[in-house]
This record gives C-alpha cells, structure tokens and sequence, in this order.
C-alpha cells in the first residue's frame, strides 16, 4: 500500500504540503475587502449597518435611499462612527413600494441592500380598516386569554393599535440578537471553503491547459 | 483596489474590457507553456493575496501581490491576474462581472509596467544587490501603479482623479512597503532554488 504513495513524485506533495500550510494558516487574517450593507426594520424606523467586515465599520460613508419600484431618491445621510445610520420609514414604503439603500465609501467601494415592501407591511402605519381589525382582536383577546383582559391606563380596552405596538415593541427586543447575528453572517469573509475552492480552479485550470498542450505537441 | 459594479460608466466598462482582453491576448501569446505551473502557482497567489490585510489606520488595505505576479512572470501575468480576478468576484464577490474587465486591466497592466521596471533596473545595475532593489521597486511600483490607474478609471465618476489617486496612494504606502519586501525576498529566494525561472521570463 505504501509503495503508492511511495513512487508518487516528490514535487506536487511539497506544494499541496505548502498550500495546506498556507491555508490553514489564512483564516485568522481573512477580511473581505468588499463593503457590506446589512438594513433592518425597527418600530417605525429602518436601520442600516454598514462595514468593510465586522471590526471596521464604514464611517461618514454616503448613503443613499432609492425607491425600488420607480428609481426615485428618496433620502441621503452619512453613517456614524459606528457604521449606523437610521431614518423614520419613508411614505413611499408606507404606500407598498421597496426601498434600495446604497452606501458608497469612495475608491470604488459601493453595495446596495433591497427591502422588499412587504418587510414594511407591519410598519406603524394607520390601519386601512380600523373597525375590522379591531373586532379581529377583540374577539381573538377574548377567547385566547379572558382572565387577563388587557387594559390601557386610561381604563379602557386596548385598541388593535395599542396591541400591533406593544407586540412590535416585544418582537424588536426579542428579535435584536437575531438581527446582529444576521448582520454578522452578511458581514463575514470569504470561508475557507471558497479560498480552497478558487485554488482548486487555479490549479485546475492550469493542468487543463497542460494537457491539451501535451496532447496537440 | 477592486472596483464595485454600478459605479463606472459604460465606456469605460467597455474600454477597460478591450484592453484587458488586448493584454490576456498577448500575454497567453507570449506565455511559454513550460512555464504554465508557474503562472497558475503565482495565480493562486495573487487570488489569495487579497484577503491578508495590512492594517492602514483608519482603512483597510489588502495585499494586491500584482508587482510580484509581474516580476516573475511578465506579460503572462495578465492571463494569471483575470483567472484570479475572475475567481474573486464569483466565490468572495469582490469586484464583479461587469468590472472584471477593468480591474484586471488596472492590475494587469500596472504588472506589465513593474516588470519592465525590473529589468531596466537590473539592466544598469547588475549583481545580487541590483536585483534586490530591482525587485523591491517592481514590487511597490506594481501597486503604485496600479493605485494610479484605478484613480484613472475613477476620474470620470463623481469622486474625481485627484481625490481618488490621493486616497488610493495614501492608503496603499504601507502595501507597498510590504509587497516590496515581500517581492524582493521572493526573487532572492528563488533565484537560489529555481534560477531556470528566471531564463524562462524572457519574452
């Protein structure tokens, strides 16, 4: 069995000894050089984190808000140090349109990142029929939980409003890391997987070309 | 210094297209296919290269790795640097389909410059000494270079040449610093291993 690996020339083992090393020794420094845009909804407002990876953000990069559905700009504004950047939802999302954030950092660097309309749908926005919704929920409060019925502090029952914010105020606190992690999964490098993956075609391409070669000369 | 889609306009997309299919003509022209390994090795080097970073205060600056890619395989680094453009913008999604043309002109061609620097430097200066700074100088030119010519492409966006050019210099003197040792003590080392690559190069 060792006679195989034995005869196998010495050459091509040193090299892939030298890849592997070199490999295995990349994912410390590896940081894509692509600037990333990670946008998310938050109460009646959307958030934008931007980053060339996760411990540099992009500071005072422009960003741009478009309105997907007609190209129209919307608004611009500047991230912070931290790479955010926060604005109030705009009436166009609120009338169904997506919305397209763009951050450009200069040298060449740009990204975009899509929202699609319907992310906006649970937007704080006035109800297009209140009366419904709030039969809808007075009737689902009733027979989900009648020990507990829910109150504001003025005595009355709670409206399908005051409900739709405090479930969205509950879902944002709970849904945060969520988000982070998100954020930080858009935001991470290139794996192992790819940088191993393009020297394969590397390689590959070039053993291509030396085959050809042999067999035409 | 990979440009992002979206932000060229089309002639220049177009233009930075012609020229570096101009260059890849040539280049696989006067590649010798004995050398193939080589420029698939160095390929794989220059693909890799872009994701150690040299930390620049305030930006982030990888290595670019072109100015050695060119000292040691001249014209054919431009077949070398479009495979390895080409794979970073499918598996990392730097750069992009549509810019490919001109980052690998910008990269290619400042290689094609640093090589020829090289030589003329080791033409007047021979002996082991001349051919360290021949290769330190390939090295930081071949970034220099092509820091200037992704300026270039950006003069016709809004970002302007003066102040991309300053930006781009300014962020890649430690690059430099680094890729000219790195070249140099690449050239040295093989030159004592593997002094056949070097008879090869000529073309």
């Amino acid at each position: 069995m060792n006679t195989v690996f034995l005869l196998a020339p010495r050459r091509p083992a040193v090299m892939l000894a030298a890849l592997a090393l070199l490999a295995a020794l990349l994912p410390a420094p590896v940081q894509a050089h692509r600037i990333n845009i990670f946008a998310w909804l938050e109460g009646d407002s959307v958030m934008v984190e931007c980053g060339f990876n996760r411990s540099s953000p992009v500071r005072s990069g422009l960003i741009t808000v478009f309105d997907d559905a007609n190209g129209k700009e919307l608004l611009q504004g500047h991230t912070d140090d931290k790479g955010h950047f926060s604005f109030p939802v705009p009436p166009a999302a609120r009338a169904g349109h997506g919305l397209r954030i763009q951050i450009a950092a200069g040298e060449g660097h740009r990204n975009e990142w899509i929202m699609d309309a319907s992310e906006f749908s649970g937007a704080d926005a006035p109800a297009a029929s209140p009366m419904e919704k709030a039969e809808g929920a007075g009737s689902a409060r009733d027979t989900a939980a009648p020990s507990a019925p829910a109150q504001t502090q003025a005595g009355r029952p709670a409206t399908a409003d005051d409900v739709r914010a405090i479930v969205n105020a509950a879902l944002d606190a709970k849904l945060g890391p969520i988000r982070r992690d998100l954020a930080a999964q858009v935001n991470a490098g290139p794996g192992l997987r790819d940088i191993i993956g393009g020297i394969g075609w590397i390689l590959g391409l070039a053993g291509m070309g030396l085959y050809f070669r042999g067999r035409r000369g | 210094m990979h440009i992002a889609e979206g932000i060229l306009s089309p002639v220049v997309l177009g233009a930075g297209a012609a020229l570096a299919a101009a260059g890849t003509a040539i280049g696989l022209r006067k590649l010798d296919y004995d050398r193939l390994m080589t420029v698939g090795i160095l390929s794989a080097a220059f693909f890799v290269g872009s994701l150690i970073h040299v930390p620049v205060g305030f930006s982030s600056a990888h290595l670019i790795l072109n100015g050695l890619v060119g000292v040691l395989l001249g014209w054919a680094a431009f077949p070398a640097i479009l495979t390895a453009l080409l794979l970073q913008a499918v598996l990392f999604q730097f750069g992009g389909f549509t810019v490919l043309g001109v980052n690998a002109f910008t990269m290619g061609f400042s290689s094609v410059l640093a090589w020829y620097c090289y030589r003329g430097i080791i033409g007047i200066w021979p002996g082991p000494t001349g051919i360290r700074a021949a290769a330190f100088c390939g090295g930081a030119l071949g970034v220099a270079l092509a820091a200037a010519l992704t300026a270039l492409a950006l003069a016709f966006t809004s970002e302007g040449f003066q102040t991309a050019a300053q930006l781009l210099l300014w962020a890649h003197l430690p690059v430099m610093l680094a890729e000219g040792l790195i070249t140099m003590f690449t050239v040295v080392f093989i030159q004592r291993v593997r002094p056949e690559m070097f008879q090869a190069a000529r073309a």
